[in-house]
């Protein structure tokens, strides 16, 4: 009954909008849905997203959408490229749409004649998305990266800052930015380079530390806090890369060494443990939600680069004791992937503990230049897990970060051109069942994904945003002021 | 007179530029990427500096032809100069008759002509100047009292944002122009007040500016696209900026000679002083090896394969990356197998360079790869090299070939976007739109002499390049397609110079089997005998034709060396062996 009523109100809201005289001319009525760029039809968007301005892929010399909303709000967007929404009318829309959907109706100018599109529907949660989005720009390249960037971008808006630009401390790169379960409040980042050293912000105190010691293989590399945020977990890898000779992927990433060590914020000592620095291959650390767990994925020791396409990883499991920092001694296999002739690369806990996601490949570890890379969701309650085909293409799909409340995840997909990493936002609820994901917005898309050279390197979801001390950051790199992190073997 | 000075001045520029250093203004070309459209433009100027590097960028696209590069250097030196005059001229307290020094006005341009000798000193530098000296112009013409003051202080945060830290050229003039100003000589409470702010401002834009972006302080005031390698100082470009801001001081402050001779021989005097130490800065800082470099490299890249031999034959490659230019120009002709030891070969690395992290190398790799059929190589090379250029600008050269290898791999979608950003530019524009018509259209591609004869000699089956086993890669790449000849002779070149006799004469039997009537090139032969005389005490039974003019030639080569045994024979034998192979290995250091 009420769905009769709500359909009623947007027919009737439609008709209001298309009776008023607006539109003159010819009208020639379209039957297939527009193609829309970016593509959001059907998707599901969280409340507090910033407008889904887009444009329709076919001449128009102008443009107009009209949203209805199921409450019969309505929002007109329209330009001659693009057609742009108002960003406060649609934050109200949103609000009160929320858990509901929008219908949108497309019409495209030619001369004097319009083209009427099929209206096709936004469905709006009433799940929010966090504060923003913070990523890496950087160059889809090979060995020589010049601008690396790290930027945050509010998602209710369009507004984008710059946290970090390798311009300022020059020739440094910056990578491997994390934070405690989207606290900007815990931050970790590295900045490689003569002056580089690893970045950690906690609570409001800047420390620049030299990670490398005589008994450790490398500096730290990936990142995870634990919950708790007096311990993280890095991996200590020595990646190398190599290069395809056929048109089907470009580059190999691979480690040499890899292993995990814990670092202890409060003692500022790495805790390495026997078993998770062995002659196998160990990376990709991630705590589980409630911090008693280790996630990380394993693989046995091979020649590389010649056994490259024999490289596989399994998802294990150690304990982790968030009194001490010491991983149990016993390694638990989540997912065998290896006798599946797979590979599992950056596993990421939901927050609330109920799942995991992860890549898929053929096989590396290095998931963002595989074209053969999914992501997949593995349920922690019952340990099955299943490919992510709603979320899938048939291009890369590789790093993922997961909202505060575990409803949204970002993602990381090459579909768009095949070349540039590009950010898609999709929706999960609690019993795994997901949404139809969508790009990024932009003000202007068209301008925006049109002008741009560097991809979306690791998305990660923010609550509040981040505030690094970027003065202290120049001084101490500058002046080369590196604080030794001490090393103890923990068994 | 004047007259004159001038045009010998401006000519001597353009031929200087045109005639002398052309590959100087293309490897400026190649390292940019100006685009038309409000996209471009916006993303430019929101940005320090960045009006004078959009301006920049737009002459720096003719320079891909040397005559009109020369002649866009002639234009902002000429600009140059007579913004100098102008300030010069209307500089207060100025005596009306000292005209006679003039020619100090050419100073300015002089010293930016040396300073364009250097490939890295960028011409938004040059743009940022003009725009500072036209500001000071512009502030001359105010009027008078407050209304020049207040168009002062708009127009320095605004050339600051637009130009940099030439602000302190404006700023510097506008100190002294207001100083030597009939009303306030005398009033310096006035001076201070008004005029001094101006300097405190100059080191504050920058702090505000750093608010927005992440520069280093000291980058903002000297300069972000003013130098290519952004992150190195190249102090001696500051030396313009005071002689721009020095020469109408000059003026005001050189006392007129009285009537008579010595006035009238000042100009001259003048005029042949600048016109000496242009002449020996130019001698000193033209760099004419580099000159040769980039000229190997365009004409590679041009395919101007006889015009590389000639200038090898001209003045012999001193380099690794000039032999790749060589060693390709020789195949393309024909030529590498039975000519490549009639050039000074430098080892394996004068035929394949190995990759190094820098914008010029790679490029010329990445057309080796290309004709070789390793598509990835030279994608990748040419990425790289875009990637490194340091002050992160793109490359239209890059771009085109990242669309090319695209094309060829079937990527069509990631060819579109390279190729549509190259229909924005002037001068490709013609080349992408053509291009277009390539993606998804599977017969042109195979048609096409380049296109399709690349994709029919590429690599089939996977594997990962190897840096250390370039050797087994041509031998994949040739066994995977027989047609590739190229990759054949590069695989024989490559042990040749290598001095890897076992594995060339494994190889040889690929194409020139034991007992096959086909003839050998003659350095095959060379390095057959040799390797057949490091086992053998004679070529008698040696399984390959070798002629009577090899034999002959090593008995010759043989007899001639142990004449000098235990002394230096290299000098005496390059005579007569200095094309042989046995040359090569017995006195090349690789």
């Amino acid at each position: 009954m009420f769905s009769l009523l709500k359909r009623s109100l947007v027919l009737v809201a439609l008709g209001a909008v298309f009776s008023c005289g607006h539109y003159t001319g010819e009208e020639v009525v379209e039957y297939s849905l527009p193609n829309i760029w970016p593509d959001y039809r059907e998707v599901t968007v969280p409340l507090n997203i910033a407008p889904l301005n887009f444009t329709v892929e076919k001449t128009f010399s102008y443009l107009e959408a009209v949203v209805v909303g199921t409450d019969g709000t309505v929002l007109k967007g329209s330009g001659k490229r693009v057609i742009r929404f108002s960003l406060r009318r649609w934050k109200q829309l949103l609000e009160k749409n929320a858990g509901n959907s929008l219908q949108i109706t497309v019409r495209g100018r030619t001369g004097k004649k319009w083209h009427k599109y099929p209206s096709f529907t936004i469905y709006v949660s009433d799940r929010p998305i966090d504060h923003g989005l913070v990523y890496r720009h950087i160059a889809p390249g090979y060995e020589v990266y010049s601008k690396v960037d790290i930027y945050q971008r509010e998602l209710f808006s369009f507004r984008t800052r710059a946290i970090y630009e390798n311009t300022l401390i020059p020739q440094t790169c910056v990578n491997c930015h994390s934070f405690k379960q989207g606290d900007p409040e815990y931050l970790t980042l590295h900045v490689r380079g003569e002056k580089g050293a690893t970045v950690l912000q906690k609570e409001g105190t800047f420390r620049y530390l030299d990670s490398r010691s005589d008994s450790t293989s490398t500096a730290f590399s990936y990142p995870s806090w634990h919950p708790g945020g007096r311990f993280i977990a890095y991996s200590l890898n020595r990646t190398y890369q190599s290069f395809h000779v056929t048109s089907e992927d470009r580059v190999e990433v691979y480690d040499l060494v890899s292993d995990i060590v814990i670092y202890d914020t409060q003692e500022n000592c790495i805790l390495a443990g026997d078993h998770l620095t062995t002659g196998a291959f160990e990376t990709f650390p991630k705590f589980s939600a409630d911090g008693h767990s280790l996630y990380f994925c394993l693989a046995k020791e091979k020649n590389l680069p010649s056994e490259y396409r024999d490289l596989r990883y399994n998802l294990c499991r150690v304990d982790f004791d968030p009194l001490t920092g010491k991983t149990g001694k016993e390694i638990h296999t989540v997912i065998d992937a290896v006798s599946m002739g797979k590979s599992i690369s950056q596993p990421v806990p939901s927050p609330d503990g109920r799942f995991l996601l992860f890549s898929l490949l053929d096989f590396g570890t290095f998931p963002v230049n595989h074209r053969a890379s999914e992501l997949a969701l593995l349920d922690l309650e019952d340990g099955t897990w299943r490919l992510l085909e709603e979320w899938n293409s048939p291009d890369v799909e590789s790093y993922h970060s997961w909202s505060s409340n575990s409803n949204w995840v970002v993602f990381s997909s090459r579909r768009h051109d095949g070349l540039l990493v590009l950010p898609y936002i999709g929706y999960i609820d609690s019993e795994g069942r997901v949404g139809k994901p969508f790009l990024l917005p932009q003000k202007d898309p068209v301008h925006f994904y049109g002008m741009l050279t560097r991809s979306f390197n690791c998305p990660e979801l923010i609550t509040a945003p981040v505030k690094l001390k970027l003065r202290e950051l120049e001084r101490r790199a500058n002046g080369m002021d590196r604080e030794p992190v001490q090393f103890r073997r923990i068994d | 007179m004047r007259k004159v000075y001038s045009l010998v001045f401006w000519l001597g520029v353009f031929l200087f530029f045109w005639l002398l250093v052309p590959y100087h203004l293309r490897f400026h070309e190649q390292f940019q990427f100006f685009r038309f459209g409000t996209d471009y433009f916006m993303e430019s100027v929101l940005h320090p500096e960045g009006f004078s590097f959009y301006l920049g960028g737009f002459v720096t696209q003719f320079f891909l032809y040397p005559w009109a590069g020369a002649l866009v250097v002639v234009l902002l030196l000429v600009l140059l100069q007579r913004l100098v005059a102008r300030i010069s001229y209307r500089v207060p307290g100025r005596a009306d008759g000292n005209t006679f020094l003039y020619p100090l006005t050419f100073i300015p341009s002089a010293f930016v002509w040396l300073l364009l000798c250097n490939e890295n000193y960028m011409i938004s530098a040059v743009v940022a100047l003009l725009l500072s000296l036209w500001a000071v112009n512009l502030y001359q013409r105010a009027g008078a009292g407050n209304l020049r003051i207040a168009v002062f202080y708009i127009l320095q945060p605004v050339l600051f944002f637009a130009s940099g830290g030439t602000v302190i050229i404006f700023t510097a003039c506008f100190l002294y122009l207001e100083a030597f100003r009939r009303e306030n000589t005398g009033h310096w409470k006035w001076y201070a007040v008004r005029v001094l702010p101006a300097v405190v401002l100059v080191f504050l834009y920058p702090v505000a500016v750093r608010l927005f972006f992440q520069y280093p302080y000291a980058k903002l005031l000297g300069g972000i696209h003013f130098y290519r390698y952004y992150y190195f100082s190249y102090p001696i470009q500051y030396i313009a900026w005071i002689l721009a801001a020095a020469v109408p001081l000059s003026c005001r402050l050189i006392p007129t000679p009285g009537p008579g001779r010595l006035r009238r021989i000042v100009s001259p005097v003048l005029c042949a002083l600048i016109g000496a130490g242009t002449v020996f800065g130019l001698y000193r800082f033209t760099d004419l090896d580099k000159e040769l470099l980039f000229g190997y490299d365009i004409l590679v890249y041009e395919e101007e394969w006889e015009e590389v031999l000639q200038r090898a034959q001209k003045d012999p490659p001193g380099s690794s990356i000039e032999m790749v230019a060589v060693n390709l120009a020789l195949w393309k002709t024909g030529r590498l197998e039975t000519e490549m030891f009639h050039y000074p070969q430098q080892g394996p690395e004068g035929l394949m360079m190995s990759f190094r992290r820098d914008f010029v190398t790679p490029l010329m790799m990445s057309d080796v790869y290309l004709h070789l059929g390793m598509v990835n190589s030279a994608q990748r090379n040419a990425y790289d090299a875009m990637e490194a250029i340091p002050d992160f600008q793109k490359s239209a050269r890059c771009y085109k070939r990242l669309a090319q290898t695209h094309i060829i791999n079937g990527h069509y979608r990631v060819a579109r976007s390279f190729l549509e950003q190259l229909s924005k530019t002037l001068f490709y524009r013609k080349w992408a739109q053509d291009a277009m018509q390539y993606l998804g259209n599977e017969e042109r591609i195979e048609d096409d002499p380049v296109y399709g004869k690349v994709r029919r000699m590429r690599y089939r089956d996977e594997m990962l390049f190897s840096p250390q086993g370039l050797n087994a890669m041509l031998d994949v790449l040739y066994r995977e397609n027989r047609e590739n000849k190229m990759a054949y002779a590069y695989m024989l070149a490559y042990t040749m110079l290598a001095k890897d006799l076992e594995r060339f004469a494994n190889y040889i039997t690929l194409e020139y089997p034991a007992g096959s009537d086909k003839p050998l090139p003659v350095p095959y032969q060379e390095a057959l005998a040799l390797y057949w005389v490091q086992s053998h005490t004679s070529l008698e039974d040696i399984p390959w034709e070798i002629t009577d003019y090899v034999y002959r030639k090593l008995n010759d080569f043989t007899a001639a060396y142990r004449q000098f045994a235990g002394g230096r024979p290299e000098r005496v034998l390059k005579k007569d062996f200095g094309k042989t192979y046995w040359y090569y290995v017995f006195f090349t250091k690789t």
